[in-house]
């Protein structure tokens, strides 16, 4: 008989019985909490790991399964996710380990119930966002005047004159509405993880807000962002890239280092 | 003048990178008795990004609505 490991994907506070789980993944009730994970080849998993880390589709489809069972464990109640690739040699150490943290769990249990993860990134077409400000912004709406009444050898000067002072503008803008829309969001909740952007431009533009949040479960962060967020930039180059809901995978504390070994 | 008005887009299918950074960036930190190669993670992070970078929107559909 071909030899089992256990991958361990999540803890959760059920609610209701999970359903309709992605296959294999199993769902055990134990020292209080219900606990989700799925037996794995030992040959796949154990013996042979090394040589399937060198398969990134293999790596790859591992992620997205893993991914796919904690989404698919949300609407059944507080989900706390592991991180990938926890493997455990039978369930009595899979459970010692649980045991070991109880109030843990529980605690994070509690500060997480009935909130999820939301992330936001905020793109930038700083073409159309250029023309706007030439066209609109005092300063350089009268430059652009200028040049159009100059003489040919003076236009190209202005216009490169123009040109540095128009992505000053223009940052200084970004600036200001990132700013802008960070206080917004601010609102809404002080569970904020801001992560890096960059002055890189990408094929949607450039990346000037990139958030996670923490929300209580009834908001719909699309619509809010829809409603909230549309009428601050409602006629710049914005594009506003949300997704989710995912489990608290940010907003997670780590686990007691004591504990940990 | 006219004003432009310009796009707004909202909505989107979160991209494998995004999954990836979740899954092996985040979550709880629990050892097991075997670990999917802790130490190589980021490596292997990185280079799944570039292999995966040109692929967008392979998640459940599901997820999102549209």
């Amino acid at each position: 008989m071909e030899q089992k490991l256990l991958y361990l994907f999540a803890l959760l506070e059920a609610e209701k019985e999970p359903k309709g789980l992605p296959d294999g993944v199993l769902v055990r009730e134990d020292e209080g909490f219900s606990i989700a994970y799925k037996e794995v080849d030992k040959q796949e998993f154990g013996d042979n790991l090394s040589q399937q880390l060198e398969d990134l589709e293999w790596v790859k489809e591992q992620a997205v399964a893993h991914e796919t069972t904690i989404q698919a464990l949300l609407p059944f109640g507080t989900v706390i996710p592991f991180k990938f690739g926890r493997i455990f040699e039978n369930w009595e150490r899979l459970r010692d380990k649980i045991k070991a943290n109880q109030t843990f769990w529980e605690q994070e249990i509690t500060r997480l119930r009935d909130k999820q993860e939301w992330s936001l990134k905020v793109m930038a077409d700083t073409k159309i966002l250029e023309k706007h400000l030439q066209q609109n912004q005092a300063e350089l709406k009268r430059e652009s005047e200028e040049i159009e009444k100059s003489s040919a050898g003076k236009a190209f000067f202005l216009k490169k004159k123009q040109t540095e002072k128009t992505k000053e503008v223009l940052n200084q803008k970004l600036e200001e509405d990132a700013q802008h829309l960070l206080d917004k969001l601010q609102v809404l909740t002080e569970y904020l993880y801001l992560k890096q952007t960059s002055q890189a431009e990408g094929n949607q533009g450039r990346l000037i807000l990139n958030i996670v949040l923490l929300l209580k479960r009834d908001v719909d962060f699309f619509e809010w962002v829809e409603q909230q967020l549309e009428p601050l930039v409602a006629h710049q180059a914005y594009h506003f890239l949300v997704a989710g809901p995912w489990a608290a995978y940010h907003f997670l504390t780590p686990l007691p280092q004591v504990s940990n070994s | 003048m006219k004003e432009e008005k310009f796009s707004l887009n909202i909505r989107e299918n979160p991209s494998l990178s995004e999954i990836l950074d979740k899954v092996m960036d985040t979550g709880v930190v629990i050892r097991g008795d075997l670990v999917i190669s802790l130490a190589d993670v980021d490596l292997m992070y990185l280079n799944l990004q570039v292999l995966i970078s040109s692929v967008e929107n392979i998640y459940n559909p599901a997820l999102t609505k549209k």
